[in-house]
């Protein structure tokens, strides 16, 4: 990934004569040129760093020592950016501007223009006591990494939502803390600054609503508000820019969404209405609108559910090891990806939820075993086992014996369960 | 190797297809046009701007990175056409001559990266500055101030908060 990568040429327009260094006569020069004559014309190469003897170097940065003592800063930011995103917090202590330069967007924005930011897979889970904790997995270095806790009022609460804007940023909002009921509370965490952050709180409280990012705002519809359970028709989105909420077009019905995707720029929801009667509703960002929707991609529409490169998936099989695609020609779910490993039924094994990771499609499952299929890759029919990657965990688990094994050892293990599964760069 | 101070530089640039490359510390090398122009940007476009018949001045870059840099031009030209890392004809015998080229002292790893960065070989900037992240990498803060000769220049509450805010990595 690094290597395909390019450090910023420094850019500087300066005059690249330097008499001082042409007229250093050191051994096994032979020819002097006379100082008139090196200079280049600058704006032949405007991308070139200006010479500067020592001495001026350490001149000008008096004021402040420079990053790497021997380089001048922009080259040593060159090479502190390639540094792999695990070691970023020690980098942060060993002085103030290191430290600094950690904290800013710029070397962040740096490594993301260069195409060297890293994805780490983020899955916020629920223990058997109903706790939620979170952690982090670098798929590269096959590492889980522990984050900062969860604030206090999402440490228990339930039917919230989950989302990242702007690649870094990964929202909690919603949901209902088990003492103080439904909330309209929104935060963020930054995968920059590795801190959690206040964001405008929501129009309406709500939990157990859909949600969904389009166009880098953040949507949120329907779900349950306190008093009466009454479901909610309202939807509102977030704008990062303008730092606000404001609503949208209702749903045309009241319903607590259970599954939602973004497909062909639209937003499609599937959940029940008061009646429990299941309700799928699609919504139109260009036009502000909502219809009710009875195709074919909605009644084989299954959770979880991931729309990658245009492509709509869902797992067939509860342990993701077979996967459906949805052909917007025929209007139907007939194409399969399989693994031909089936990994078994148990709740542990349970894809919890697909995220989409460098271009393939991550499964992760309860028992935090993390799956990558390469689902772009046209191979030969029935080849299919051979785009599977097992990344992280217990998903390796093949043979009956160990699958009857992990079946019985579970149910002496506490439980726990993915709530939300995101992506995260930085 | 670069044929050190064996001619005079104007003689030198008489001579079919080679140019003379001055380093800052005023040695002479006489290089084949075709390899470092292929590679250094800024050699190509002083070769294209008539600096060819003399020795082309580079006042920052000292002997002896200037001479890693043309050994590194003539390999890639040679093995891999200048070709980028991404291409099929990046081969085994290139990667081994970098990694090989990687294993210097600080001091030169860091006028390799100045030199990479004046002369603009892409490749060369590249594979530096990665090599000094590689060093970074899984290193102690005490030994990530000793190996780049950072001081500490936290107060003993402003590190502890620092670590505080960061603790939770480090364990």
């Amino acid at each position: 990934m690094e290597g395909r990568n390019h450090p910023p040429l420094v850019d500087s327009s300066a005059c690249l004569c330097r008499v001082d260094a042409g007229l250093k006569t050191v051994a096994g020069a032979k020819k002097y040129v006379p100082g008139s004559k090196l200079c280049v014309q600058p704006n032949l190469r405007a991308s070139i760093h200006p010479s500067r003897p020592k001495s001026q170097r350490s001149d000008r940065s008096c004021s402040q020592s420079p990053l790497l003592p021997g380089l001048p800063d922009d080259l040593a930011i060159a090479c502190v950016i390639r540094v792999p995103r695990a070691d970023h917090c020690k980098l942060r202590l060993v002085c103030r501007r290191w430290c600094r330069l950690l904290a800013g967007n710029y070397f962040y924005a740096l490594r993301r223009t260069l195409g060297i930011a890293e994805e780490w897979v983020y899955v916020i889970k629920r223990d058997k006591d109903g706790r939620i904790s979170w952690d982090a997995f670098d798929p590269v270095y096959q590492l889980w990494h522990p984050l900062p806790p969860l604030p206090a009022e999402y440490s228990g609460a339930l039917g919230f939502g989950c989302a990242v804007l702007s690649g870094c940023h990964l929202y909690l909002f919603g949901g209902k803390d088990p003492h103080r009921g439904s909330m309209r509370r929104v935060i963020f965490y930054s995968a920059r600054t590795n801190k959690w952050h206040r964001a405008p709180d929501m129009l309406r409280r709500r939990h157990f609503f859909g949600s969904c990012v389009m166009n880098n705002c953040l949507y949120v519809a329907g779900g349950e508000s306190e008093g009466g359970h009454r479901s909610l028709k309202s939807v509102e989105v977030y704008d990062p820019i303008k730092n606000r909420w404001s609503f949208v077009s209702d749903m045309s019905t009241a319903m607590v969404p259970f599954i939602g995707v973004v497909y062909e720029g639209k937003w499609y929801l599937k959940g029940l209405g008061d009646q429990r009667q299941v309700l799928n509703e699609v919504y139109e960002p260009e036009t502000d609108s909502w219809c009710s929707v009875f195709d074919s991609m909605v009644s084989g529409w299954r959770n979880p559910s991931l729309c990658l490169n245009g492509q709509l998936y869902t797992v067939d099989c509860r342990d993701g090891c077979k996967l459906r695609i949805y052909d917007a020609r025929s209007h139907s779910w007939s194409e399969f990806i399989d693994s031909k490993q089936h990994l078994g039924s148990s709740r542990a094994l349970e894809a919890a939820a697909l995220v989409p990771f460098r271009g393939k499609l991550c499964i992760v499952r309860n028992n935090m075993s993390i799956s990558l299929v390469d689902v772009e890759t046209k191979d030969c029919a029935g080849r299919g086992e051979r785009r599977w990657e097992t990344i992280a965990g217990t998903g390796q688990i093949k043979t009956f014996v160990t699958n009857l094994w992990s079946n019985i050892a579970e149910r002496n293990r506490p439980k726990s369960h993915i709530v939300h599964c995101q992506v995260l760069q930085a | 190797m670069a044929t050190t101070g064996a001619s005079d530089g104007a003689s030198a640039a008489k001579k079919e297809g080679l140019v003379t490359l001055m380093s800052g510390d005023g040695e002479i090398f006489e290089v084949e046009a075709a390899a470092v122009a292929a590679l250094s940007v800024t050699i190509r476009h002083a070769i294209e701007e008539g600096f060819g018949d003399r020795p082309i001045p580079l006042p920052i870059v000292g002997a002896r990175a200037l001479a890693l840099a043309v050994e590194y031009c003539r390999k890639h030209h040679s093995l891999g056409g200048g070709a980028g890392e991404d291409s099929a004809a990046y081969d085994d015998e290139l990667r081994a001559f970098d990694h090989n080229l990687a294993k210097v002292d600080r001091d030169t790893l860091f006028d390799l990266i100045e030199a990479a960065n004046y002369l603009e070989i892409e490749g060369l900037l590249n594979l530096m500055c990665r090599t000094v992240a590689e060093m970074m990498k899984g290193k102690s803060v005490e030994e990530l101030r000793r190996t780049f000769d950072v001081s500490n220049d936290y107060t003993p509450e402003e590190e502890e908060e620092v670590r505080r805010e960061v603790s939770w990595a480090l364990d």
